[in-house]
């Protein structure tokens, strides 16, 4: 009667683990298909653990689109934390997905979005667990094609062993095609490898093991080509050319348990105008396309009536550069007024506007400021093309103080290329002027007991392929430590230094995300030597072991410094060369010597830059 | 103006597996899928008004549980019922729905009893509790139920069932038997039973099991336990020690 029911576990496994919530499937909105009524089962693995998972838009987006397929059932996977991995290994149980409670390898496909480097052995982790062979050449005609998506696949080189197939770009507009091949392949006798090399003539779809690279005597790679005559050298970036009318879900999954976004996620646009030279999602996305007023409202009130969720947030990069903000912002306070919805607005640059609406929705007094000035000084805000200027931020302060706020979140980057010490000595030099601002604007006697709550947080600067940093060099982690020290010096030096509350990042992790960020294929084998020698769920802190990963280094004779520490020479053929974004490397080029020179560059919207975008024919680039 | 409703509903399935705070969040969620006229509280994260009877452990099935919920206009009870399990998903269905007099007590403050359905689980039975799937034959399973059933019958009929209750203030020697207020135990070794509930000497049922397993000297693991609530009870006013559904069907 109790393991009677879909439930791949026992309800005492169940029980012994952590959340079992993570594991049962069942979510409102979750989708249940006969399998006998389908021709292509799909796994979709977020290679975390489910708060995390649950909380990507990408994968509602897909999860969506996949199951409005009638012959094609998407279902989910995500990492087993701790607890049942252990469970798993020891009884010998598959993993299996959500929804069917299926064992993963009777899939036909297992896709994994991969949003940050650090998930790299959690791949491997579900590929094990899964009783699926972890190298791609090692995989039978019966195991599932494996195939990668999201902002790492912009450099899938050091995975490149595990994947069959890499998706470059959105996924909206291919996987139909997968499909279709797939289909016509099973119908005539399913041959792994034929698949593969007829998949590589989809537009986006990079296969791996088609191709072959030749290193020079220095490490450095000297050529990466295709083996047979009929594999594209070069890859291209799949975009969504008009996103009103592209799929998006009306009815998103709504977990039990609560979750990193627990919310109804809206987009309203793709891409950004702001070419800050860090940013490695500002080129990836290019060029920014909006969603139509009108579709975004009708989203907007379809996703809340399926959902039932309580609040609503904008999802973009920069939802101030959003045409219709004020208009959507007015419409959403409206709806949020009469049918008792939260609104959340992240990514909203402080000005007047925006801090009139923010006033209308939030708790002024426990809700916080933030600002994003990424660094120091002008000098450095300019090197790294970040249209904010110190004026900018205690104007922003100044208003904010007015209208009572009295908290601010300030985030900056460390080790950015060029950085002096007085660009460090900046950080704590604007957060003190933001306190003085405060106790200029704010009387005595209106404070009400509270004071100016001022929070500084540094991450160190992780260069990212397709962007102008690419070329640039990162520290060693006692460089980074040292920079935050003379953060936190710079910081203690200052007059309010009591209101201001400094916190950094960890260096060993932003110095292996810097590896595996510009890393080549190589790399792969140190990837898979690391998770042999326990190394998992590395994105969470107290899980990574940096010594094991420096021993995986030695073990594969490579070193790290190569990958992190080096500059790029303007000639150097890099891993990633071979995909086509729509942005050229010529332009990410100048954008280097730009910064190098100290020199800001135009945002889309007031000057075309002629990043190579334009070739979409779409968004801001054909005004 | 505003109207106070008493919802009863069901919870079997995997869903078993969503802890109390999740149930109110998904019944949160449901209420506004089903567009009813949720009163909520005032400032700036209003809530909806809402209260569990009485959180059901993790694991646990139940045809009975209760949520007291206020409206700020007036639905025919069964529309409540019908719009909910429109939206309601795999495993939770509204039951019954009452419509409160004004200034009613809340389900929480009125809970006197809880009836259960209660088995023990394969591991239970083959000695390892630590969830290991037993690998006993079917004959050796059906002895043991059998021995179970007696050793059960035993047990309830004492006299007096002391038992160690772990409470804030440390451990407390109490006695189970006026607290367990009708019992059965079938062939096969399920205890049907109405424990004392709600705030003053709350009976778990995995007290109870510990309890008993302590009485043959065998270990208990609270995983082993398979609990089904059936419905949970006030006392009928004026009589004491006589129990009625929080809601008649
Ligand atoms: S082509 Fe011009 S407008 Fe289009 S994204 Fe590039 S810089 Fe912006």
């Amino acid at each position: 009667m109790f393991a009677a029911d879909r439930l791949a576990l026992s309800d005492e496994l169940l029980l012994s683990v952590e959340k079992p919530e993570r594991y049962i499937g069942g979510e409102v909105n979750s989708v249940i298909k006969d399998i006998k009524a389908v021709d292509v089962r799909f796994a979709f693995c977020f290679p975390d653990v489910y708060e995390i998972g649950m909380s990507h838009i990408g994968i509602q987006i897909l999860y969506g689109l996949f199951n409005s397929y009638p012959d094609v059932w998407c279902e989910r996977v995500y990492s087993p934390w701790h607890d049942l991995d252990g469970v798993l290994r020891k009884n010998r149980i598959p993993l299996f997905t959500l929804e069917s409670q299926d064992p993963v390898r009777d899939f036909d496909f297992l896709g994994f979005t991969l949003q940050y480097e650090m998930c790299y052995t959690n791949v491997l982790q579900v590929l094990d667990l899964s009783g699926i062979p972890l190298l791609s050449e090692d995989r039978t005609d019966d195991d599932p094609i494996v195939i990668g998506g999201g902002p790492c696949t912009y450099n899938p080189e050091p995975i490149a062993d595990f994947f069959d197939l890499f998706y470059i770009g959105e996924g909206e507009t291919q996987y139909r095609r997968l499909f279709d091949l797939y289909k016509a392949h099973r119908e005539k006798g399913f041959q792994r490898s034929a698949f593969l090399r007829e998949c590589a003539r989809i537009p986006g779809i990079y296969v791996p093991s088609l191709y072959e690279t030749e290193y020079h005597e220095d490490g450095m790679l000297a050529a990466m080509k295709p083996r047979f005559p009929d594999v594209p050298a070069v890859v291209h970036r799949e975009i969504v050319t008009d996103l009103s009318h592209a799929y998006y879900p009306e009815s998103p999954l709504v977990p039990f348990i609560k979750v990193t976004q627990d919310r109804v996620a809206l987009e309203v646009m793709r891409g950004c105008i702001r070419g800050c030279r860090f940013c490695q999602a500002g080129q990836l996305y290019k060029p920014l396309r909006e969603k139509s007023l009108e579709a975004c409202k009708e989203s907007a009130l379809a996703m809340l009536r399926s959902t039932g969720h309580e609040e609503i947030s904008l999802s973009s990069l920069s939802s101030s550069d959003y045409s219709h903000l004020p208009e959507l912002l007015d419409f959403l306070i409206e709806t949020a007024g009469r049918e008792h919805v939260n609104v959340s607005l992240p990514s909203l640059r402080i000005d007047a506007f925006s801090l009139d609406v923010m006033s209308k929705i939030q708790d002024v007094k426990k809700s916080s400021l933030t600002f994003a000035p990424e660094a120091g000084s002008q000098r450095l805000r300019d090197v790294i093309n970040k249209g904010l200027t110190e004026e900018d931020i205690l104007r922003g302060a100044h208003e904010a103080f007015l209208g009572g706020w009295h908290k601010v979140k300030l985030y900056f980057m460390l080790g950015l290329p060029t950085e002096t010490e007085e660009d460090i000595a900046g950080i704590g030099d604007i957060a003190n002027k933001i306190a003085v601002e405060y106790f200029d604007t704010v009387p005595k006697e209106e404070r009400g007991g509270q004071s100016v709550e001022i929070t500084a947080s540094t991450s160190f600067f992780v260069p990212k392929p397709f962007t102008p940093f690419q070329w640039a060099a990162m520290h060693t982690q006692e460089d980074f430590l040292n920079r935050a020290k003379m953060t936190k010096q710079g910081i203690m030096a200052q007059l309010n230094q009591k209101r201001i509350r400094y916190n950094w990042h960890n260096a060993d992790e932003s110095v292996m995300e810097g590896v595996f960020a510009r890393g080549d294929r190589r790399l792969s084998a140190v990837i898979l030597d690391a998770y042999r020698d326990g190394c998992m769920f590395d994105a969470w802190g107290e899980q990574f072991h940096f010594d094991r990963w420096m021993a995986a280094f030695e073990k594969n004779g490579l070193d790290p410094a190569f990958y992190y520490l080096r500059e790029r020479s303007d000639d150097e053929l890099f891993p990633w060369d071979f995909i086509d974004i729509g942005v050229t490397k010529a332009f990410l080029l100048r954008e280097w010597k730009e910064a190098l020179a100290g020199r800001k560059s135009a945002n889309c919207r007031e000057r075309c830059l002629g990043c190579g975008a334009a070739r979409f024919g779409v968004g801001v680039c054909v005004r | 103006m505003f109207y106070d409703y008493r919802l009863k509903f069901s919870k079997n399935g995997p869903i078993r597996f969503v802890g109390h705070l999740d149930v109110m969040r998904y019944m949160q969620k449901a209420n506004r899928r089903a567009g009813l006229p949720m009163c909520y509280s005032e400032g700036f994260s209003p809530h909806q008004i809402l209260s569990l009877a009485l959180p059901l452990s993790v694991g646990a099935t139940s045809d009975g549980e209760y949520l007291d919920m206020r409206l700020t206009k007036e639905v025919l009870p069964d529309e409540i019922v019908n719009r909910l399990n429109e939206v309601m998903h795999e495993g939770i269905r509204a039951e019954a729905c009452i419509l409160l007099p004004e200034h009613a007590p809340k389900a929480m403050t009125l809970i006197a009893a809880a009836r259960y359905r209660l088995t023990l689980r394969d591991a239970a039975f083959s000695g390892n509790p630590d969830g290991r799937i037993s690998h006993n034959t079917d004959k050796e399973r059906s002895l043991a139920a059998e021995d179970l059933a007696a050793r059960l019958h035993t047990f309830l009929s004492q006299d007096r069932i002391a038992a160690v209750k772990t409470t804030k203030k440390g451990e407390q020697t109490i006695d189970l038997k006026p607290l367990i207020h009708e019992w059965e135990v079938a062939e096969d070794g399920a205890l049907t039973a109405i424990l004392h509930a709600g705030s003053r000497d709350h009976v778990k049922p995995a007290l109870l099991y510990e309890t008993f397993f302590r009485s043959i000297d065998r270990a208990f693991s609270p995983a082993s336990l398979a609990v089904h609530r059936i419905d949970l009870y006030e006392e009928v006013p004026g009589e004491n020690g006589v129990f009625r559904p929080l809601i008649e069907m």
